[in-house]
């Protein structure tokens, strides 16, 4: 025999069942009047997307790689060479059954980052991959500020509000890796680093049919962006934990 | 032919419409489900947590700490409250070691299973605090982790293979007056039984929602995603395995349409026994597969714990009396080969004695439940 406590009890924890499967279906659903409102209400906690290595899977290597410039001691600028930083992060991998994190962090920050990029119709990227530096009237250089970029940005025709939402997401994106390739190139360089730049670098292994070619099928698909100017000092603790990364896993491990 | 009466023959298992409301109460309130599952399931996630700090210990300033600065313009738009956000701070390097050093106390005590029911949501603030630290870490698996652990606050983790249940079992019982005791049980079994269906529904939607994914892609469809998965740089913990297991057509088939199919399937295949079976091997070596081939272990144990959580009470007693007869059936098996053949100056039965006797009190306690609930 049931007793009031146990129907309470049941009729809550049902109710509790049944909010939940009803905003997770929202959720996981192609878009509809509720979602947005429901996505807002519940999120970050509940969100979830379970669209994982679906429906096309990712089928390319996607890398970090990174240039920089620093003053010589003639004061001219002296220009590095490529490095990449996945390819350092990713040396976590091989040999070790449960990578370290460390795989993930260039290799997501470059999928976010270049699904930003493509966000842009081509005028907008053809801007992006120019240099975000300019004369600051001194006889020095300086970064553009983010508002004319924004302005230059959204007066290319074609620019709707919508897209206005897009050039800020890729700019600050674009001010996050310039952070994250100045203090590592302060890091493997140990110079004052005074300018960055970066190029995506995606290599796509053969696929499925020409699995044992020799030949590589597809050639690297690279784009590379312009300079950004430094316009901060890498804080010795910070620089401290990157020279530590360095020790384990770059060049010279 | 009486159409009725045939029905009821042929699905002799289905209650009547009018009888599934007390059905439901008395599976709800009654007593607690899958409390083997949830022990198990608590010694797997607090493995995972400690496994996954132990990994990342040498990288954790770089990753959440002071030089993951850069991550904080998009970290900080995620909307996270400020529980969640006082743990690990990026600008203090000595808190956020602290904070990493409580996270890995509170696994370790979680996975030990003392005091439970305090533990768990300190390890849901700790843990949930790291992984959403950096917005470029995390995988499904944290998302699995983060939601269901919410979930498990509430449920009965520690009724078997825990500090809670052996102190339990040498302490005496508590005289609390009747009508209170069996208000606070029927809220807590409850409780616990409303946390195991809501992790088996999160499971199905993930498995669901996935496969339905997976079917409108191309590779999925023509078997040879398993193939592009094992070539991606980030995911070859094991190149040279990870090239082995591509070099056989019919094994990157079978596995890519088996992880489609398995999924899309799985709330349907575990509702009969054989299927349920069934499908919980076939999706259990997926994980495994996962594990080993792409190094996604955190996500692949996390999706096995809640796995077996379709496995009954009264299966994990018949596979632990089976288990332990056959360690004892090993045992017999191997001791005589270490055994000093030489006659022994007193009668080897005693010692044998006591071993069998332990064996048998080990069984008996597998066999019997924990009584303390």
């Amino acid at each position: 025999m049931t007793t009031r406590t146990q129907k309470v009890a049941a009729s809550v924890a049902v109710a509790v069942v049944a909010v939940y499967i009803f905003v997770t279906l929202v959720t996981v659903l192609p878009s509809s009047p509720l979602r947005s409102s429901v996505v807002t209400a519940t999120a970050p906690y509940f969100s979830q997307k379970w669209n994982v290595f679906a429906p096309s899977i990712m089928k390319t290597n996607t890398e970090f790689v990174i240039e920089a410039q620093w003053r010589g001691d003639g004061g001219e600028l002296v220009k590095s060479d490529w490095v990449s930083v996945t390819g350092i992060e990713q040396q976590s991998v091989p040999g070790h059954a449960m990578p370290s994190r460390i795989q993930k962090s260039s290799w997501n920050a470059m999928l976010a980052y270049y699904g930003r990029y493509v966000a842009l119709n081509e005028q907008q990227r053809e801007v992006v991959r120019d240099t975000f530096i300019e004369r600051d009237g001194e006889g020095g250089y300086r970064a553009k500020p983010p508002a004319p970029l924004i302005e230059q940005l959204e007066a290319v025709d074609g620019t709707d509000a919508a897209a206005q939402g897009d050039i800020v997401r890729f700019l600050r994106y674009d001010y996050m890796l310039k952070e994250y390739a100045t203090d590592f190139a302060t890091a493997y360089f140990g110079k004052p680093i005074e300018r960055v730049r970066w190029k995506l670098v995606r290599t796509r292994p053969n696929d499925f049919d020409h699995r044992f070619d020799e030949q590589q099928q597809f050639d690297p698909y690279t784009v590379t962006f312009g300079w950004r100017h430094v316009d901060d000092v890498v804080d010795p603790e910070t620089l401290a934990v990157y020279d530590d990364m360095l020790k384990r896993y770059g060049p010279t491990s | 032919m009486n159409q009725p009466n045939a029905s009821r023959r042929l699905l002799p298992a289905l209650p009547e419409p009018r009888q599934v409301p007390a059905l439901l109460i008395g599976w709800l309130t009654r007593s607690k489900h899958a409390t083997f599952s949830l022990s198990f399931l608590r010694i797997i996630y607090g493995g995972i947590i400690l496994a996954f700090l132990a990994t990342n210990v040498a990288d954790r300033h770089y990753l959440w700490g002071v030089a993951s600065q850069w991550v904080e313009p998009e970290a900080k738009r995620r909307g996270w409250i400020g529980l969640f956000q006082i743990a690990f701070p990026k600008d203090d390097a000595a808190l956020f070691d602290l904070s990493y050093a409580i996270l890995a106390i509170l696994a370790l005590l979680f996975l030990i299973g003392w005091q439970t029911r305090f533990v768990t949501p300190l390890l849901l603030v700790f843990w949930v605090g790291l992984a959403t630290n950096s917005t470029v870490l995390t995988n499904g698996g944290d998302t699995i982790m983060r939601i269901t652990l919410l979930f498990l606050v509430v449920a009965d983790l520690s009724q078997h293979w825990s500090v809670d249940a052996w102190l339990r079992r040498r302490g005496a019982r508590q005289v609390r007056p009747l009508w209170r005791g069996v208000i606070a049980e029927t809220v807590k079994n409850t409780a616990s039984n409303a946390a195991v269906v809501l992790c088996a529904y999160q499971i199905m939607l993930v498995y669901v929602n996935s496969a339905i994914y997976k079917l409108s892609g191309v590779e999925w469809r023509d078997g040879t995603a398993f193939y592009y998965s094992l070539v991606l740089d980030v995911f070859r913990p094991f190149p040279a395995l990870s090239d082995l297991a591509w070099q056989w057509d019919v094994g990157v088939f079978v596995a890519t349409f088996l992880s489609v199919w398995v999924q899309l399937l799985f709330p349907l295949l575990v509702l009969w026994r054989p299927t349920r079976i069934a499908a919980l091997i076939v999706i259990l070596g997926m994980h495994l597969g996962i594990g080993l081939f792409l190094g996604l272990w955190p996500f692949s144990l996390a999706m096995i714990a809640l796995d077996l959580l379709f496995v009954r009470d009264s299966s994990w007693r018949r596979m632990l009396a089976w288990g332990l007869s056959a360690v004892k059936a090993l045992v017999g098996a191997v001791r005589p080969l270490f055994t000093d053949r030489r006659p022994a100056p007193k009668p080897a039965a005693t010692t044998s004695g006591v071993g069998a006797a332990a064996g048998v009190a080990a069984t008996a306690a597998v066999a019997q439940p924990d009584s303390g609930r």
